[in-house]
């Protein structure tokens, strides 16, 4: 899977202090915003909160897939950010969050391609082999080459 | 037991797609038979072909929104959950399904 088409090394963030939600979808969107995948931070932003409210975001020992479906998505797009600490935020396992996929999807795409790279990478991220080494990834690239593999084993 | 479903969460990126992956785990874990088909923003995929249908002993809607093309199954016992509950628990569902079949 050519996961770099989806997600940009500039839209991968290690490490950072935020401790909410808020402050991710902040963060993220903004991430998004300036790397151009996005037109408009604060519609999509929106979006985000809007499908958050519908079922649960969060899936397996720490990770979590929040989506926005927008006119302000250029292209199907991902963004990420382990934090420091664990942050509140509803799950399947009931465990708090540390590695958040936040997805950027147009509305009406004809992008199947990269759609299902999307889609790919969600289905990757309830697996073991992947979920454990997030937390020991140390730059981008490893990031990216975990996915790459990940995406291969399903 | 011979199972198909349907999965088909809101948006149909991800949650479909995972409830798939959830749903064919606890099948196979419990020794059924699954077909799933996908109902996602691409499409559907994996379309469940008439026979598969015919031969069911359940079918499951892991569904947040309408399935398309649901006169498929007219003739057939369904069951109705949100594609969190085949995410969340998948074998909770098939348990609560063999109980119900066994009864009859």
């Amino acid at each position: 899977m050519k996961i770099e088409e989806v997600l940009n090394e500039n839209s991968i963030h290690l490490d950072k202090d935020l401790t909410s939600k808020k402050e991710v979808f902040d963060y993220l969107c903004s991430s998004l915003y300036q790397n151009g995948m996005i037109s408009d931070k604060n519609a999509f932003q929106e979006k985000v909160y809007d499908r958050e409210a519908l079922s649960v975001t969060g899936l397996i020992d720490g990770v979590a897939i929040p989506h926005g479906v927008s006119d302000a998505v250029n292209q199907p797009s991902v963004a990420f950010v382990r934090t420091k600490k664990e942050i509140e935020w509803e799950s399947i396992d009931g465990k708090k969050i540390k590695y958040i996929f936040l997805l950027a999807i147009p509305n009406n795409t004809k992008d199947d391609v990269h759609i299902k790279m999307l889609s790919e990478l969600a289905r990757s991220l309830m697996d073991q082999n992947v979920i454990s080494k997030l937390e020991y990834v140390e730059t981008a690239d490893e990031l990216l080459n975990l996915l790459k593999k990940g995406g291969s084993q399903s | 037991m011979k199972i198909v479903a349907v999965t088909a969460c809101t948006v149909g990126v991800a949650h479909t797609y995972i409830a798939k992956d959830r749903l064919v785990q606890a099948a196979e874990k419990r020794g059924h038979q699954i077909s799933v088909e996908t109902q996602g923003t691409i499409g559907c995929e994996s379309i469940l072909t008439e026979d598969e249908i015919k031969e069911a002993d359940i079918v499951i809607f892991a569904a947040d929104v309408a399935v398309t093309n649901e006169e498929r199954f007219k003739d057939k016992p369904i069951v109705r959950v949100k594609s969190e509950v085949a995410i969340k628990q998948p074998e909770k569902l098939l348990e609560k399904i063999e109980a119900k079949l066994k009864e009859k």
